[in-house]
C-alpha cells in the first residue's frame, strides 16, 4: 500500500513540474513586447497612459489566494514596455549678419546639452509611470527624423506592438503638416497601434 | 490546468479592455487580425458592477448598388425593366448575406478556438465610414483592422480600408 503511494506522488510531482515547466515555456513565448514612442507632445504621453491602462494589467487583490503561486509567472506575463524616443537632429544655423559668423561650437554644444536633458527628463517622467503600474520597461534613444527612426527601430526590435501617439490632425492640416502616425502606419511592419487623443 | 482557476491561464480576460471591435472582411489579413487581438488582447473580467469585456466581430457588406456595379437608370435598353429591379436586388441582397455568413463563421471559427465572449455584427454601407460609426455607437476601446500594405499608388486608385482614412 505504502510502495504504492509514494510511486503514486512521485508521478503527481512529476507531471505537476512538467505542467509548470510547460507554463513557463508558453509564458515566456507569449511575452508581450510592445514599444511606444514617446516624444513631447502630451499626445504621445496619453498613448503610454493607454497602453498601461489597458494592455497591462496588476495583479488583483481578489486572486491573492492563487496569486501567491501564480505571482511569479504572472509577472513575466506582463511583458515589457521600450519606451522610444526620437532626438531630432541639430541643424547648424547659419546667421548671414556678416562674413565668417556661424553658430560657434561652444553654442551646439549647450544646445545639445540642453537636448540631452529634454530626452532624459521625458523618458524619466515615462519610466515612474510605468513603475507605478509596475511595468518593467526600457528607455531606448535614437537620433534622426522620427517616423524613419521609429519605422527602424520596429524593424531592428520586432516588437508585438508600436504604439503611438496621435495629434488628432484633420486631413488638410495632415496633409500639410505630416503625421508620423500615418506614415508609420503605412511604413512599419508589425501591428501598430494608435491611440487618438482624448475629447 | 491546476494552477490557475480561469481556464486558459493567460488570455483568459484578467485585463482592462472592454470592447474590442475587430473589423473582417473575409481576406486573410482581416482573419491575421483577428487572430492577433485573440492571443494579445486581454478583456475584463466579469465582475459583479460591470459587463464582461467582448470581443465585437464587424463586417460591412457594401450597399447593393455598388455590388450590382450598375445604376439601372443609367443603361436605355441593356439594363433591366422595372419590374425586374427589386427582383435583382433581392437576389443581390441574398447573395450579400450568404457571403457576409461565411465570413463571420470563418471568424466565430476562429474565436470558438480560444475561450472568448465573442458578439457578431453586421452594416451596410461604406466600409471606412461605417466602421467608425459603429466604433462611436458601441463606445468601444479598440479597434482592429487587418491592413493589406499596398503602396501610395494602389492605394491612392483602390477604394479600400485603410487607418488613414478612420484617422
Amino acid at each position: 500500500m505504502e510502495t504504492t503511494c509514494t510511486s503514486e506522488t512521485d508521478a503527481a510531482d512529476q507531471k505537476r513540474m512538467k505542467q509548470q515547466q510547460q507554463a513557463m515555456v508558453e509564458v515566456e513565448k507569449k511575452q508581450m513586447k510592445v514599444m511606444v514612442a514617446i516624444d513631447e507632445s502630451e499626445g504621445s504621453f496619453h498613448a503610454l497612459k493607454w497602453v498601461l491602462d489597458h494592455l497591462f494589467f496588476l495583479p488583483s487583490s481578489s486572486s491573492a489566494g492563487e496569486a501567491a503561486e501564480a505571482e511569479p509567472t504572472q509577472n513575466h506575463e506582463q511583458g515589457m514596455l521600450i519606451l522610444l524616443h526620437v532626438q531630432q537632429p541639430l541643424v547648424n544655423y547659419f546667421v548671414p549678419a556678416g562674413p565668417g559668423i556661424y553658430a560657434a561650437p561652444v553654442m551646439m554644444e549647450s544646445v545639445k546639452k540642453a537636448q540631452e536633458q529634454n530626452s532624459a527628463a521625458l523618458l524619466a517622467r515615462a519610466s515612474k509611470l510605468c513603475k507605478e503600474r509596475q511595468v518593467k520597461a526600457e528607455a531606448m534613444i535614437v537620433n534622426g527624423e522620427p517616423k524613419e527612426m521609429i519605422c527602424q527601430a520596429a524593424e531592428q526590435i520586432h516588437p508585438t506592438l508600436l504604439v503611438v501617439g496621435s495629434r488628432g490632425l484633420g486631413m488638410i492640416k495632415r496633409a500639410f503638416l505630416g503625421s508620423v502616425s500615418d506614415y508609420c502606419a503605412h511604413h512599419v511592419e508589425c501591428p501598430i497601434l494608435i491611440v487618438k487623443p482624448p475629447k | 490546468m491546476s494552477q490557475f482557476e480561469g481556464g486558459a491561464p493567460t488570455m483568459s480576460g484578467i485585463g482592462k479592455l472592454g470592447c474590442v471591435i475587430v473589423a473582417v472582411d473575409g481576406s486573410d489579413e482581416s482573419m491575421d487580425a483577428l487572430k492577433w487581438a485573440l492571443d494579445n488582447l486581454k478583456l475584463k473580467l466579469r465582475e459583479d458592477d460591470s459587463e464582461p469585456g467582448t470581443f465585437v466581430i464587424l463586417h460591412v457588406q457594401s450597399l447593393p448598388s455598388i455590388a450590382a456595379g450598375l445604376n439601372p437608370g443609367a443603361i436605355p435598353f441593356g439594363g433591366p425593366s422595372d419590374l425586374e429591379v427589386p427582383a435583382f436586388t433581392a437576389a443581390i441582397e441574398a447573395h450579400q448575406r450568404r457571403i457576409s455568413e461565411a465570413v463571420l463563421a470563418h471568424a466565430l471559427k476562429i474565436c470558438s478556438e480560444k475561450n472568448v465572449n465573442v458578439k457578431t455584427q453586421v452594416v451596410i454601407g461604406d466600409p471606412k465610414e461605417m466602421i467608425c460609426e459603429v466604433a462611436r455607437n458601441l463606445h468601444g476601446d479598440l479597434l482592429v483592422m487587418g491592413c493589406r500594405s499596398f503602396g501610395p499608388i494602389k492605394r491612392m486608385f483602390l477604394v479600400r480600408e485603410f487607418l488613414g482614412s478612420l484617422l
